[in-house]
């Protein structure tokens, strides 16, 4: 993908993609408060092509689980069309969809809560596929399959999941979302409830899925640490505008959007000799409910000038040499 | 009230279901002792299930009403808090330790706003006397005083808003304010800095070293993220089964680690920031690394390590490993402050025999 074509992108090339997606809500405030447009994801353009893995960082309350949801089509888009396998499916009804659905998986964080605590494991893994028809021999074999494939002892088969560490858990999620042999799955933080041991065994494990099944991943997480550590290309997300994507190395050696520099110099320490509290920007995002003239990082941002930074929103837009790299900011970084 | 000892002293405490009938006991917690004195910071790590929640609840006397403490005491002040009567443990409860809760749309109600919550907590500590002419807008003059003790701006205008309506790390900090409002000289915050971005951690980091270091606050800290233990914390208990496995100052166990799992724990999150900075090839490289510790298995009962079976150290060479399988270890000294629950740790100098 060039940069041209990262803001005049028309979806089709790519495994899955989003254009220009929008999602507002109407949130009443207080018990007899009135109506509020909220924005929860403003004009997002994000492509994930064949046996890609691609990152979308944000924190919680940026609109990237939204923007996941509008790509999965579990949430209706404002604005903007969806695309999966070079075809707009922003308008396909439930029925259309469900075809689809077995080649895009998701994936979330809280797997004891995604997952039926009266069912045994393997009927939890299985129970997607007797959906789709599958039975007898056939069911047999790819549930099997499927907990080789995540390296789940079979012997768990009988457990239910409560009797599982969490770790176990979210591989019998991923083993759930593999059941079906999609092409695409959309994990949104799938390790943050895990301890780091779990944590780098699960991204492992889903690295692996991604060069031996040729699977794509778009890999929603709040931590940049892990996001750069996993994905070829990055989107960061700020109050629900997508403010720079470029390639993850670009990124780690010259990110051009001041949030971005913020999010990478606050990347804790692990040496408890050298503590540097790195409080690198002041302040919070601000509140979808009471959105910030012009760009949403201003109040925050050391770059700021009055003028422009405080009345208009920057538009996302290519920058530098590099093959692609988009940020959105009246002040960007050299 | 005693001045002198240490602020927390917890001896053997144990907790889990009681049981009954054909029901055996189950101990979630079992046997955790350790002493906070004022103005430190003591980390609880471990896997999901180790029991560092449950013993941070046991503490705070908040367990789930299905579990019960089964053996020990938790001294605060010097005083036993399961002895004490009703109306004191209350007062404990509400001026001398408070929870931090994880989960802000569990310990925030939606339909209050923020001054509302905070005013009723405020009253609860009883502090404020309600009085008809006056006691609320005290209350409400202290509740705006408490958004400003945790960075929040504006704190007039945040006082009527509805929770939903603010940032994750605005909720966060919220609920700070709220566990600071009866003033308590022990803080119990659980996974304080998880789903944050990196800019909003290290303010909430921050925020929690200032309270520790300029009213002398006591905090527990709950967490997985190694990379706020090693920004907050003075000691370290690493739970595993709910037994303590290693016990040691910061520094000590980062640098030392004698516990297999605590090793693996290391290893694993110095590996996941080395991946950050060095790409997806790199981290692929160094996948042999890691060897899947935490299982839901039973840990086995009877005269063996709990951990012998999860083991990666005793995994690869279990001949070098052989009291493992026949014996229990205990929680014994390995250097100075440091202790592990293990027959073979990696000591300074070498004495093993």
């Amino acid at each position: 993908m060039t940069s041209a074509q990262a803001t005049a992108h028309d979806g089709a090339e790519d495994l899955l993609a989003g254009v220009s997606l929008a999602k507002y809500f109407h949130q009443r405030t207080g018990a007899l408060g009135r109506s509020v447009l909220v924005r929860a994801v403003h004009e997002a353009t994000i492509g994930v092509a064949a046996g890609e893995t691609v990152g979308l960082v944000g924190e919680s309350g940026s609109g990237k689980s939204t923007l996941g949801k509008l790509l999965l089509r579990l949430l209706e888009p404002s604005f903007g069309s969806v695309w999966f396998e070079g075809r707009e499916i922003t308008f396909f009804s439930e029925r259309e969809l469900r075809p689809l659905r077995r080649r895009m998986q998701p994936l979330f964080q809280d797997a004891a809560a995604a997952l039926d605590g009266r069912l045994r494991v393997d009927e939890i893994v299985t129970e997607p596929l007797r959906v789709f028809g599958a039975r007898g021999r056939e069911l047999d074999q790819r549930a099997r399959a499927s907990f080789d494939r995540v390296g789940l002892p079979i012997a768990l088969a009988t457990r239910r999941p409560a009797e599982l560490s969490s770790g176990e858990r979210q591989r019998v999620s991923l083993a759930r979302a593999l059941a079906l042999e999609p092409r695409m799955l959309v994990c949104d933080e799938p390790v943050a409830a895990l301890d780091p041991s779990e944590q780098l065994a699960m991204m492992e494990q889903l690295l692996e899925l991604s060069r031996s099944l040729g699977l794509a991943h778009l890999f929603i997480s709040h931590d940049l640490r892990m996001v750069l550590g996993a994905s070829e290309r990055v989107y960061v997300m700020y109050a629900g505008r997508i403010v720079e994507a470029a390639r993850s190395d670009a990124l780690r050696h010259g990110a051009r959007h001041p949030y971005t520099r913020a999010l990478l110099h606050a990347l804790p320490s692990l040496d408890p000799r050298r503590r540097r509290l790195r409080v690198v920007v002041e302040g919070e995002p601000p509140s979808p409910f009471q959105p910030v003239e012009g760009c949403a990082f201003h109040p925050r941002c050391p770059r700021a000038r009055s003028g422009i930074c405080n009345t208009e929103a920057p538009p996302l837009a290519p920058i530098g040499e590099a093959e692609w790299h988009d940020v959105a900011c009246w002040y960007p970084y050299d | 009230m005693s001045a002198t000892g240490p602020l927390l002293s917890v001896r053997e405490l144990s907790a889990g279901v009681a049981g009954g009938g054909a029901e055996p006991e189950r101990r979630l917690v079992d046997g955790v002792s350790f002493e906070l004195e004022r103005g430190r910071v003591l980390a609880l790590v471990g896997p999901c299930g180790s029991g560092k929640t449950l013993t941070a609840l046991s503490i705070a006397r908040s367990l789930p009403s299905e579990l019960r403490q089964l053996g020990g005491a938790v001294l605060f002040r010097g005083q036993d808090l399961a002895a004490l009567p009703e109306a004191e443990l209350r007062a404990v409860r509400q001026r001398g330790m408070a929870m931090v809760y994880q989960e802000p749309t569990i310990a925030l109600s939606a339909v209050h706003t923020v001054g509302e919550q905070l005013i009723s907590a405020l009253l609860a500590t009883g502090m404020l006397q309600p009085t008809l002419f006056g006691g609320r807008k005290l209350a409400r003059a202290r509740a705006s005083e408490l958004l400003g003790r945790v960075d929040l701006p504006d704190p007039e205008r945040l006082l009527d808003s509805y929770p939903h309506r603010l940032s994750a790390g605005m909720r966060r900090r919220v609920l700070i304010a709220l566990a600071l409002a009866g003033d308590p000289q022990l803080l119990i915050a659980d996974e304080p800095t998880t789903g944050l971005d990196a800019t909003i951690q290290s303010q909430i980091i921050d925020l929690f070293s200032r309270l520790v270091q300029r009213e002398m606050k006591s905090l527990i800290l709950v967490t997985h993220d190694l990379s706020a233990v090693a920004e907050l914390a003075h000691d370290v208990l690493v739970l595993c089964d709910g037994q303590v496995i290693e016990a040691a100052p910061v520094t000590s166990l980062f640098e030392r680690p004698q516990h297999p799992y605590t090793r693996t724990l290391l290893a694993s999150a110095r590996h996941l920031a080395a991946a950050a900075v060095l790409g997806p090839e790199a981290r692929q490289a160094g996948a042999a690394l890691h060897t899947p510790v935490a299982t839901a298995e039973p840990a086995p009962d009877g005269a063996c390590c709990r951990f012998s079976a999860r083991c990666p150290e005793r995994g690869s060479a279990p001949e070098q490993h052989p009291r493992c399988r026949l014996e229990r270890p205990e929680l014994g000294p390995t250097g100075a402050r440091h202790r592990a629950r293990c027959f073979y740790p990696e000591l300074e100098s070498d004495t093993r025999d």
